[in-house]
């Protein structure tokens, strides 16, 4: 029988304190000054077993100038690599800095320090010519299926213009594009080209979505929380769909989302985001299944588990009114400070102690496979995983 | 809300564009084609003494001038004159006006910031004032010049309009997809901004060709224009010149008035329908809807079929259980119960 | 004791010029004092238009066809019979509305007027509903607050200076401030992340122990009821298929749709094996086509599947019955079930 959930932790081994006060801004700021104290851990990547690496972010920050002298550092030394045939998942919450490093990788911005390599070399990502042949190696794929295909045109229309861009010298356009879109299952394919978006539902958009990404016949895909505006049913297919191509077309694909869950079923390696820098780090089954960081372990906790379904969310226990209490008080206190100098997550965690508040902490070796960037590893027990029913 | 107003309202955007387009429609026509069938030279004053300042009839239909003048020549005239110009410069100064509307927001920074500058400059001058002076010291006095200084005086809104507009779709998703896919800056313009904003970019056409009429005919009538060519504001000019009002001659500035009265409500006409059929949350929105025979205002409870009908008595309910889609034919459910 | 709203053989439908939409078709609900039924179902299943068309929210062109939404809470039918609010008034539905059945309204984003503080939005809803003069409004608004946990501090600021949880909060403080029997919640925790959506689900149910209302939770995602609800329904284009105890759903599943849901989660715990979905998509409600509007998608379907009248029949299953009887639309799968047993 599971450990009863109680307000986000479980209830023996930490001591509960439920709500985070952070609640007060989507992005925690992170103090521009909280420096990493120490050299993140060299690890070796668990997807680097599926093949060569394609691309590397070394070092990557951006800081966003908020205007008034006030700045945002939204990604803090991100370090990690894309293999081919591998997928990468990068989890956190809103306001963790995922979507920025992707943003960075896609070369939609640019670093404030730090590089993207692609191939062994910097990329190259000036306007012009320059971004138009990264555009050919490295695709972006957006999150909102409902905006990212433009409304006045056909489907077959806006497949048309990549496949035109980057399949230069191909003949028949129209072959190329029903190709396309057999590729990503939407059969058969010539009824869709001349539909306009607002004909499609949510699903059958995101995989045009992916067509448009797949015409210029890129080696890294960049998928930012592809399935999370689509509804539950048809997550999965889109996952499948994914990993088949990944598999068929050998892509390096880098896998956004703030499930947790999904990243395990379908990722090689899991990176866990905070506050803008990488807390963990490691294979995505034993980060989830051994979840080193509390933050991490907040979130598998927090996470609806069809397995593993608690009943403390239904009928009151005294541990339940116990929590709401600490909860009540943590929020009234309310957000509304300067952020702390040290780790981002020590304002909400329940080991949290000076030095955790002082001092930011780089990512620690655990193995070769896996880093965590947290003082008090030694003393985060991860919550027991029952076994299934 | 008073009885017109809740006509107007509750007129569908399709009748409001249709009766506008074919208003102006007749104008149109009468522009193209008046000149041609009009029986008398606007310009040629008849000497006959009783021809002066006569009331219509069989021979001048709309009368004639104090100089014997035929005022329905000089009407068809007028019309093709201030609808040419008037299209004219609605051409001109959209055109003007997307490009630097779209390019300012498209551009964005130093460009965006210089090019605001400009149109917020342009916005502020008084336009009339601003009007008579230039073209009161401009040696010439005909159509171009009044098109010119007109086109520059009438694009600043439009820009301002459609820089709003590109800079919401400019955020849009897709935009920056088409950048991914590596299209360059301004085929996105070209094919993917300004398709989107096609019924903004008609709308601001018809307002400017609106703007046009009025500022043309007010030019004329207070004389700034050339006086030799019958515009609808040049004959409102010899009109007034001429004491018409005061002689009581109403065959002579009442059709100049009502043309440009008329053409001016049909271009408004169609802009509503412009803006509706543009925008479908304003049709959804826009008044109450008939559900069963009945008005239901959108701030009504949601209807419930039986209440309507049961109102309705029993030949109403019958007549009304032949229209097509007609939700009376409701068979008795088998449904299950969450118990 | 009757149930406090009991929705029967409700039928709602778009009137549109090519066709009516038949959006829900002869669903029947009932929710009783203080408990939590969910609502499950796609986007396009029916499941909010069968709410707000029960409490009579939806604007022209939607008109409810047939059925009937009886209310039984006591301040209102003061020991009587349950009133119909498919029968009221204008004026009568209004007295209704907050005071004994509210709405928490999805994507607090956007529910919420940018332009108004919190502090305004909280006493317009509080003084439309109860006859409170201004101090007496903004003290109750300051409790209000405290009940979901929001410093008062936050009374004056915007929403936008508030985060997605914070505001989906607000959101819950306004639905209680005439404290209701009812609380119809319409996806409230649908763009927020796990974390919070946690948080936010706890203390809804800490709310609702306390103050003692009763929940219609409607959301896409079925792991949350399975957590959370006392019931569930599982509503596909526009009809049932399936209601039950949250246990038996999540034990005995008897509709292929509702097993292909269960299908549809990763597991965190379990052991990582692949999953399959459900195939297709949801069908064009102007024509779904006859008898079980899930054949398309459905690997068990036969012949007979195109005749069916949809009705909920109970479940013959190996589980002792409960309380709670379960129903599912799908002959197949119910005999199915009465063979196999126990479901892992």
């Amino acid at each position: 029988m599971s450990e009863p959930i109680v307000g986000g932790l479980p209830a023996s081994g930490l001591p509960v304190t439920g709500e985070p006060a952070a609640d007060a801004s989507a992005a925690p700021a992170v103090n521009a000054d909280a420096e990493q104290v120490g050299e993140p851990a060299a690890v070796t990547s668990a997807a680097a077993a599926r093949g060569p690496l394609i691309m590397e972010a070394v070092a990557l920050n951006k800081v966003f100038q908020l205007g008034r002298g006030a700045s945002l550092q939204a990604v803090r030394n991100v370090s990690f690599g894309l293999y081919q045939g591998a997928v990468v998942a990068l989890v956190g919450e809103s306001g963790s800095g995922k979507s920025t490093v992707a943003k960075l990788l896609a070369g939609q911005e640019r670093p404030t320090s730090g590089q993207v390599m692609l191939r062994g070399k910097p990329a190259d990502v000036r306007r012009g010519r320059a971004f138009r042949r990264y555009k050919a190696t490295v695709q972006y794929v957006f999150q909102d299926p409902f905006s990212s295909l433009n409304p006045v045109h056909t489907v077959g229309y806006q497949l048309s213009r990549p496949v035109k861009l980057h399949q230069a010298g191909v003949r028949d356009v129209r072959a190329a594009v029903t190709a396309l879109l057999e590729q990503v299952r939407l059969t058969p394919a010539g009824q869709y080209l001349a539909k306009y978006p607002h004909e499609l539902s949510g699903g059958q958009r995101q995989r045009v979505s992916f067509a448009r990404a797949l015409a210029a016949q890129p080696a890294v895909l960049l998928a930012d929380e592809p399935v999370s505006m689509l509804d539950v049913s048809i997550r999965l297919e889109m996952l499948n769909l994914l990993d088949d191509l990944r598999a068929r077309l050998s892509l390096a694909l880098l896998y956004i989302t703030h499930d947790i869950a999904s990243a395990r079923y379908f990722a090689d390696e899991v990176l866990v985001m905070y506050g803008g820098q990488l807390v963990e780090r490691g294979p995505a089954e034993e980060v989830t299944q051994r979840p080193a960081h509390p933050y991490t372990q907040l979130l598998i906790a927090s996470a609806p588990d069809p397995d593993n379904l608690g009943s403390a969310l239904k009928g009151g226990s005294a541990s339940q009114s116990r929590a709401s209490q600490s909860r009540a008080s943590q929020s009234r206190a309310g957000n509304v400070g300067p952020a702390p100098a040290g780790c981002p997550f020590s304002s909400r965690c329940p080991l949290a102690d000076d030095k955790c508040r002082r001092e930011n902490p780089a990512l620690q070796p655990l193995s070769p496979a896996r880093a965590a960037a947290c003082w008090r590893l030694d003393a985060a027990v991860p919550p027991p995983v029952a076994s299934p029913r | 809300m008073s009885a017109p107003g809740r006509v107007w309202r509750n007129l569908p955007a399709k009748a409001k564009a249709k009766v506008g387009a074919v208003l102006f429609g007749l104008f149109l026509l009468a522009a193209v084609i008046g000149p041609q069938v009009m029986p008398y030279d606007p310009s040629y004053a008849n000497p006959d003494p009783s021809l002066l300042m006569a009331r219509p009839s069989a021979q001048h239909l709309l009368g004639t001038t104090q100089t014997g003048q035929d005022v329905l020549s000089q009407l068809l005239v007028g019309i093709r004159l201030t609808i040419e110009l008037a299209l004219l410069v609605g051409v001109i100064a959209t055109a003007a006006a997307v490009l630097v509307g779209v390019t300012s927001a498209f551009l964005g920074g130093f460009w965006d910031e210089f090019l605001s500058l400009v149109s917020n400059v342009f916005l502020v001058i008084p336009a009339l004032p601003l009007l008579i002076l230039l073209l009161g010291y401009l040696p010439q006095r005909g159509q171009l010049p009044t098109i010119i200084v007109l086109s520059v005086l009438g694009w600043p809104w439009g820009a301002r309009v459609v820089r709003a507009q590109t800079l919401m779709i400019r955020n849009r998703d897709f935009i920056a997809a088409a950048r991914e896919s590596g299209e360059r800056g301004w085929r996105i313009i070209a094919f993917d901004i300004i398709p989107n904003e096609v019924s903004l970019i008609a709308a601001s056409f018809v307002n400017t060709v609106l703007y046009a009429i009025g500022a043309s005919v007010a030019l004329a009538f207070v004389g700034l224009t050339d006086l030799n060519s019958w515009s609808l504001g040049t004959i409102l000019y010899w009109a007034q010149g001429q004491q018409a009002l005061q002689l009581g001659a109403w065959w002579w500035f009442v059709p100049p008035g009502v043309a440009v009265a008329l053409i001016g409500t049909s271009l408004v006409l169609l802009n509503t329908g412009i803006d509706e059929l543009g925008s479908p949350r304003l049709r959804a929105t826009r008044g109450a809807a008939r559900i069963a025979g009945r008005r239901v205002w959108p701030t009504d409870p949601t209807p419930v079929l039986a209440q309507l009908t049961a109102s309705r008595g029993r030949l109403g309910g019958f007549l009304h259980s032949f229209s097509r889609g007609s939700l009376l034919d409701e068979t008795t459910p088998a449904g299950g119960e969450l118990r | 004791m009757s149930p406090v709203l009991d929705i029967s053989g409700l039928s709602v439908a778009y009137r549109a010029p090519g066709g009516d939409v038949r959006a829900v078709k002869h669903v029947s609900l009932t929710l009783n004092a203080g408990e939590v039924v969910g609502l499950c179902g796609e986007s396009g299943s029916g499941k909010s238009t069968l709410a707000y068309g029960a409490t009579r929210l939806l604007r022209p062109p939607a008109v409810v066809t047939g059925g009937s939404v009886r209310y039984g809470g006591r301040r209102v039918t003061a020991g009587g019979d349950p009133v119909d609010l498919l029968t009221m008034s204008h004026r009568e539905l209004h007295q209704m509305r907050w005071r004994e059945i509210s709405i928490v309204f999805q994507s607090a984003m956007n529910a919420l007027n940018p332009v108004l503080r919190v502090q305004d939005q909280l006493l317009d809803a509080i003084r439309a509903h109860l006859p409170l003069s201004r101090g007496q409004a903004r003290e109750k608004a300051a409790t209000l607050l405290d009940l979901v946990g929001i410093p008062r501090g936050r009374l004056r600021s915007y929403p936008h200076e508030l985060s997605g949880g914070m505001r989906q909060r607000v959101m819950i403080a306004m639905a209680l401030a005439a404290d209701p029997e009812v609380v119809i919640m319409d996806e409230p925790t649908t763009a927020l992340d796990v974390v919070v959506q946690r948080d936010i689900l706890a203390q809804i149910v800490e709310l609702k122990e306390t103050l003692g209302f009763a929940v219609l939770f409607i959301t896409h995602d079925l792991s949350l009821l399975l957590e959370l609800a006392d019931r569930i329904a599982v509503m596909y284009a526009g009809r049932l298929l399936e209601t039950g105890s949250a246990q038996a759903i999540m034990r005995e599943p008897a509709h292929p749709y509702t097993r292909g849901l269960l299908n549809s989660f990763p597991s965190l715990s379990g052991p990582r094996r692949e999953l399959a979905g459900i195939p297709g998509s949801p069908p064009d409600l102007r024509d779904p086509g006859p008898g079980c509007p899930f054949i398309p998608r459905c690997g068990h379907a036969v012949a007979a599947c195109g005749e069916l009248d949809m009705s909920l029949a109970p479940v013959t299953s190996g589980l002792p019955p409960g309380p709670v009887s379960h129903l599912t639309a799908c002959p197949i799968v119910a005999t199915q079930v009465s063979q196999e047993g126990v479901l892992s």
